[in-house]
């Protein structure tokens, strides 16, 4: 009985404690030492803050349909006075979003609802979207911002013009990126030699280190079959032939091709190749490498496509050239004698597999070449690999990790995909581009941009719509034949790799610009790219600046300014003293290399544009480092007017 | 025929009252000896109730307090997760789809096994629940060796062998008084075993190991997988 | 001191809710089981062998206690739980970060849960070793079996609740094999339960009702008549 009685006291007293136990541990919850050691931490500030009411703060963002309590801990966030304190009490960067409206997860992630470190910072278990790491934040900005460049977001902007240069888009699906022109394959077999094409295909960035075209990794045997396969397509798009190579060039004495290549390399300097090409490792990165491509291109395909690029490669940015006959043979010539690989691996003989056709052609479908290269019409270019458009809301349980032993999350899954593409599963067929850490962070970035998930309508930022500007008629051709969107930008299409153009005619004057047709040269000396000539006729000169005169002109920036010594004095004064302008820019050789040159700015600029340019530099170009100093008219005028005398 | 009621006496008529039972025959409430000892129940009995209780309670709080219920990502109709598990005391269930077609496994063995449960105490050799070996001890075992051996050619077929190891144990030890004639000791208990004990045997010893299996050993693809594979 | 307690023991108040002294005598003793609602279903005397822990393992009074407990914890959880998509699962998270002692309830709701499934099946065996299913019980052992069907129902739909991957799978793989029912009965009943072809809202709900209402109001019903059942045919 006695026992009885004992163990009925005895688990009575256990029962009452244990129960008391649960609402003991709710009592002092994390979050509440948190809040005390805030009240704490403010009373030794200098300046004087609300101390923190205990109790859970949440933010319920309607519009979101998010409820985010990471205030609980978070006290300090608009508080200026916390800018140095240690978290989780250091106040909140500045930025253009009011936190209190927008809440803290549609940008950080994490677990908002949580009011524990473990559960809202920490990494949690069956939780989709653990916090972005510091390196891939700008992940947060692609989700609303959908335009090419997001403002303050360099990384997402970087990642986003990577996807685009790497054609992704030729095998994923991508919205608001667009397929880049990559050179037909038609005729890739008249064109270069069998041995260029197994190394290249081997590994691509032996050849050009700057390719875009990615290493497939393929085997010895894939390489052979491949380059066999390729070697048979012979003909050229819309049955274009070559050109038979002039006789100097086939028969021609040692001394007279000699006397050729000088005049050729004379020829090529002008020319300005450098500009898109890269040649032995140095020079742009639009086109393709020319420091060997003797060893690549048989000469009578180089002879025909200098003399009209477009006929054996449609769509290619490559200008024509007005060279004559003459100066065409010069320039393979000095081709031939100056652009050779001296090292190239000459492949030994061998016997094509028997079947090499229909096996080249199955690796040519599997690699899904044509999602790149176009091949008359044996095959349609097709998307091959996941869609792209909403992998940032991909959940973890759906990423086959493979046995890669990275953490599982959806921002190292991207990064080692992009870096390393087969390490999930050898079967996979994702070429590697071989990108350094920045460039996969950055292009991490993007992707994990890539999802609308729980983001309405009103919050979206879209893509600015494609520029549809084609001009028409002689100067629309020309433009075509001179392959200008290239490098300049008419109406938001092109490339920004030269000037806007735009506004040309409103900002240069026409005596300059039909000389600048004619001796290119330099505005500004630190930039590698420089405008080439193309040896254009007169007559043709005088079509394009007729047509920029009617066109790419803007009434608003016309101004009058007159003249007189008193604003000449003073445009001097604020030029050298009260701006600093040589500070970037040059006048007599001196002042700095950042902006463009002045000398002869009188010469070269409108008065109305220099004037409207002072005032407001990036209402023409939103990307200009040119200071908007808030000039008055005054001043604007005076600085035009100093401008305007340097001829 | 015995008479069908008993009187219960005691020497002390102070210290319980003369009671009367009338007790059919195939009643179980048979009072086995006179001098059963009384207590009372309070506090005896309502005190160890309270008692278990609590202790249930205080297990129960303890392991609440250490283990929180799992609670996974939100569903997601469009993502089935591999495998896909029903509770636990289903799994034995879903480990027969495996073996069987659906009808069979998922419909007729359930049906069954209720409707045997039910019925049980319906059966006069239930209720008898005399010794296996009592009497007709050779046809007892041929019927047993033909019955076991059919379900034993059904399981091989479908190639259950989680189900035909515990039978074919089960069987041994059914069968063992059979052949080792014992008076005493553990033979000699199971050859007392009726028949209705050796069944629901058979019965839990399936139930443990299919449940056990799919919880514990089938992972993607409800394939083998060891518990230190993970247990999914 | 003494004689207030004596005071307020025999005070008509105390007298008008208790009907007997303190247990002190084998009279009161008797008393308090006698008159007592709860305590009735016991006899006033029972035998010493069956208050043995080992006669029954306490296995059936254990259920019992786990469904207490389940249905105060239930209750509780029921306050800040609405069945709806998504919002059930939010409901979740809240209770494990903000609501007062809302993860311990759960815990103890979901634990006890899955104890009570054992617990009642391992009741069924010892009630079968121990042939306690010989009449005149023989009604009483269908009743319990039909009571251990419900303890899985009510944790199969309780299951569902939390509508996270484990809940909607779990109960998608169930229902599928309802569907495996011949004669499109399968179909129809999947249909039943879940207010549509696939596990929805309308499933979140059917279950929901049914295991806060309707199952619990049955197995209590069902509780009484196997509780008043043993009793009569002679248990504790």
């Amino acid at each position: 009985m006695t026992k009885l009685r004992l163990s009925f006291a005895l688990s009575g007293v256990v029962f009452l404690l244990v129960l008391a136990v649960a609402p003991l541990k709710d009592f002092f919850r994390e979050w509440k030492w948190y809040q005390y050691e805030y009240n704490d931490l403010i009373t030794e500030l200098p300046q004087k803050v609300k101390p923190a009411e205990i109790g859970i703060k949440q933010v319920w963002v309607r519009g979101l349909d998010r409820i985010d309590r990471c205030g609980t801990c978070h006290l300090g966030l608009s508080e200026p006075a916390l800018q140095e304190a240690r978290q989780p009490f250091r106040a909140h960067p500045r930025i253009d979003h009011d936190f209190e409206e927008f809440g803290c997860t549609v940008c950080h992630e994490g677990q908002g609802a949580a009011t524990t470190y473990k559960g809202s910072v920490g990494k949690v278990e069956y939780w989709d979207k653990p916090m972005h790491p510091t390196k891939f934040m700008e992940a947060s900005c692609g989700k609303c911002h959908k335009e090419k460049e997001v403002l303050h977001a360099p990384i997402l902007t970087a990642g986003r013009k990577l996807i685009q240069e790497s054609n992704c888009a030729a095998c994923h699906r991508t919205e608001g990126v667009e397929k880049q022109w990559t050179p037909s394959l038609d005729g890739i077999g008249s064109k270069v030699n069998r041995s260029w094409l197994v190394n290249w295909l081997k590994n691509p960035k032996a050849y050009f280190v700057k390719t875009r075209m990615p290493n497939f990794l393929l085997s010895d045997e894939e390489v052979n079959i491949l380059a066999d396969f390729l070697m048979t397509l012979k003909t050229f798009p819309h049955d274009a032939t070559l050109d038979r190579l002039p006789t100097v060039l086939t028969s021609g004495t040692e001394t007279q091709r000699e006397k050729l290549a000088e005049l050729g390399a004379t020829r090529l300097s002008e020319a300005r190749c450098i500009s898109c090409h890269s040649i032995n490792g140095r020079g742009g990165t639009v086109a393709t490498e020319l420091g060997k491509v003797a060893s690549k291109a048989n000469p009578a395909w180089l002879y025909s496509y200098m003399k009209n690029p477009k006929r054996l490669q449609p769509g290619v940015e490559m200008p024509r050239y007005r060279f004559s006959e003459t100066e065409l043979a010069a320039v393979v010539a000095s081709i031939q004698s100056e652009f050779v690989d001296y090292d190239m691996e000459e492949q030994p003989p061998h016997t094509p597999d028997p079947s090499y056709f229909e096996k080249g052609r199955a690796l040519f479908k599997k690699y899904n070449c044509s999602g790149c290269h176009e091949l008359g019409g044996m095959m349609k270019a097709e998307e091959m690999g996941p869609d792209l458009t909403s992998i940032g809301a991909k959940r973890i349980y759906e990423i086959d990790f493979g046995r890669s032993g990275i953490e599982q999350a959806l921002p190292s899954y991207l990064f080692t995909k992009v870096k390393s593409p087969r390490v999930f599963s050898p079967t996979m067929k994702m070429p590697s581009y071989e990108f350094t850490d920045e460039e996969a962070q950055a292009i991490t970035v993007a992707l994990l941009g890539n999802t609308e998930e729980g983001i309405p309508e009103e919050f979206k930022v879209p893509a600015k719509p494609q520029s549809t500007y084609a001009p028409q008629g002689e100067f629309g051709k020309l433009v075509d034949d001179l392959a200008c969107f290239g490098c300049h930008t008419m109406f938001g299409r092109g490339r920004l790799v030269a000037t806007d153009l735009t506004l040309e005619a409103s900002q240069a004057q026409r005596k300059w610009i039909e000389k600048y047709f004619k001796i290119p040269y330099s505005l500004r000396p630190i930039l590698p790219e420089r405008m080439p000539n193309l040896f254009v006729s007169d007559a043709e000169i005088k079509v394009m600046v007729d047509y920029m005169e009617k066109v790419f002109i803007a009434d608003s920036v016309e101004r009058e300014v007159r003249v007189d010594q008193a604003r000449m004095a003073k445009g001097k004064m604020l030029y050298y003293e009260k701006y600093g302008c040589q500070a970037c820019h040059q006048i007599n050789l001196k002042g700095g290399y950042v902006g463009p040159a002045l000398d002869k700015a009188g010469s070269r600029l409108k008065p109305g544009w220099i004037f409207h340019w002072l005032k407001d530099p990036q209402a023409f170009k939103p990307e200009t480092i040119e200071p908007k100093n808030n000039l008055t008219d005054e001043e604007a005028e005076a600085l035009t007017v100093f401008l305007m005398s340097l001829k | 025929m015995k008479k069908d009621f008993q009187v219960e006496e005691i020497a002390d008529i102070k210290k319980a009252p003369k009671r009367l039972a009338f007790i059919k025959n195939r009643s179980a409430a048979r009072v086995k000896r006179e001098d059963e000892n009384m207590v009372m129940t309070f506090p005896n009995l309502v005190v160890k109730e309270i008692i278990a209780f609590e202790v249930m309670v205080i297990l129960l709080a303890v392991l609440s307090l250490i283990v929180d219920a799992p609670l996974e990502w939100i569903a997601n109709p469009e993502h089935t997760p591999n495998p896909a598990k029903a509770p636990w005391y289903f799994l034995g269930l879903q480990e027969l789809l495996h073996y069987f077609p659906p009808v069979v496994g998922g419909v007729i063995l359930p049906t069954v096994t209720v409707v045997a449960l039910i019925v049980i105490p319906y059966f006069k050799i239930n209720i008898k629940g005399e010794g296996l070996w009592k009497e007709h001890r050779r046809e007892t075992f041929l019927t047993l060796v033909g019955a076991v051996g059919i379900v034993s050619l059904v399981l091989l077929l479908f190639k259950v062998y989680a189900m035909l190891m515990p039978t074919l144990i089960v069987t041994g030890f059914m069968l063992a008084p059979y052949f080792i004639k014992r008076e005493h000791g553990f033979i000699a208990w199971l050859g007392h075993r009726p028949l209705s004990w050796w069944v629901m045997t058979w019965f839990v010893m399936v139930v443990v190991v299919l449940t056990a299996i799919g919880t514990l050993f089938r992972g993607p693809e409800w394939s083998w997988t060891w518990p230190w594979e993970g247990i999914y | 001191m003494k004689s207030l307690w004596q005071r307020l023991f025999a005070s008509q108040v105390w007298r008008s809710i208790f009907r007997h002294g303190l247990p002190e005598s084998n009279r009161t003793r008797a008393e308090a089981v006698f008159y007592n609602f709860f305590l009735h279903i016991h006899p006033t005397k029972v035998r010493k062998r069956s208050v043995k822990f080992t006669y029954t393992w306490g296995l059936g009074g254990l259920s019992f206690g786990l469904f207490i407990v389940l249905t105060v914890t239930g209750a509780l959880l029921m306050l800040y739980y609405r069945p709806s998509v998504p919002q059930a699962y939010w409901d979740m998270k809240d209770l494990q970060y903000v609501v007062s002692s809302g993860q311990f309830l759960r815990n103890m709701h979901r634990w006890a849960a899955h104890a009570m499934v054992a617990v009642v099946f391992l009741h069924m065996l010892r009630v079968f070793f121990t042939g306690s299913y010989r009449p005149p019980k023989e009604f009483n052992w269908v009743i319990g079996v039909v009571l251990l069907v419900f303890t899985i129902l009510l944790s199969y739909t309780g299951y569902l609740l939390p509508w996270d991957q484990l809940a909607f799978w779990g109960i998608s793989v169930g229902t599928n094999m309802a569907r495996a029912v011949p004669f499109g009965v399968g179909d129809n009943i999947s249909f039943l339960l879940l207010g549509g072809n696939i596990v929805g809202e309308n499933a979140l709900v059917r279950f929901y009702v049914l295991h806060c209402f309707v199952l619990p109001v049955a197995a209590t019903m069902l509780m009484g008549i196997h509780f008043w059942r043993v009793r009569k045919d002679g248990g504790v």
